[in-house]
């Protein structure tokens, strides 16, 4: 069971839209290579492991990628915009992201204003 | 970074944010070697003191978590009442 | 930052082999905010990718 907890890895304060970007960050969510695929695989490995050091850095770094920000678009045009981040498999995506700086990589590495 | 705070609540946040990466940190270390006497110790000494900055910003602004609900002293819902963290105020 | 070359830690170790070395514990940073802010508080972990291979910070 995992457990939500209301507030941002990292603090970020976008200050102007980009839409590019934003879709660059989201494609590394999906598809047969993306993040969350990855996360389901690392869980799914958990249950035929016969080592509980292996099943805890399993579900450790699966559980790690829902915390990667989700991006939000306001409603106000070049309002900053902030990150979601999410320890359930819950995630909701949007069309565009509005964004300046953005993270990258994986969560052990990020840059913001 | 931008360490520049407007208030003692952002402040309390951002270590919040700090102490639970370092709790993280440890903890994906402490996997992989789960007999690590120095890493427990560490471990031991951060994640108290995030839980106490975690209790303490639940106590004085909104809960961060459900277990740190605290509904006696007020009237309503807090947990579902205060702002999810892509709208703001959670940073 | 310094940057290791292709063959130079790999001469004493046999070939058609991988190696993952073990991390010993040496303490973490002493700056909490600057490890947050690099995305370890390991300072041997802090090798930022460089494009084709990391290298120690």
């Amino acid at each position: 069971m995992w457990n939500y907890e209301r507030r941002l890895e990292f603090p970020v304060n976008i200050k102007e839209a980009n839409a590019d970007i934003a879709q660059a960050i989201i494609s590394q969510y999906g598809g047969p290579d993306g993040e969350m695929g990855a996360s389901m695989r690392y869980l799914s490995q958990r249950y035929a492991c016969p080592y509980r050091e292996v099943s805890a850095i399993l579900t450790d770094i699966g559980v790690s990628v829902p915390k990667l920000r989700i991006w939000h678009e306001t409603s106000n045009i070049k309002r900053s915009s902030l990150i979601g981040s999410l320890r359930t498999s819950h995630i909701k995506i949007f069309e565009q992201f509005p964004l300046r700086e953005y993270p990258y990589g994986n969560h052990r590495s990020c840059h913001w204003n | 970074m931008n360490t520049q705070f407007t208030g003692e609540r952002e402040k309390l946040l951002h270590d919040i944010g700090i102490l639970s990466f370092v709790v993280v940190e440890l903890s994906l270390y402490l996997d992989t070697h789960p007999k690590d006497q120095d890493a427990l110790k560490y471990f031991n000494h951060y994640n108290r003191l995030a839980n106490q900055a975690k209790q303490e910003y639940s106590a004085k602004y909104t809960p961060l978590t459900i277990s740190c609900a605290d509904v006696s002293a007020c009237d309503d819902w807090k947990w579902a009442l205060a702002p999810m963290p892509w709208e703001g105020g959670c940073n | 930052m310094k940057d290791y070359l292709y063959r130079e830690p790999c001469d004493e170790f046999p070939i058609a082999m991988a190696y993952v070395p073990w991390q010993r514990f040496n303490g973490i940073c002493e700056n909490l905010e600057k490890g947050y802010c690099d995305g370890t508080v390991f300072p041997e972990l802090d090798k930022p990718f460089t494009g084709r291979r990391c290298c120690n910070r």
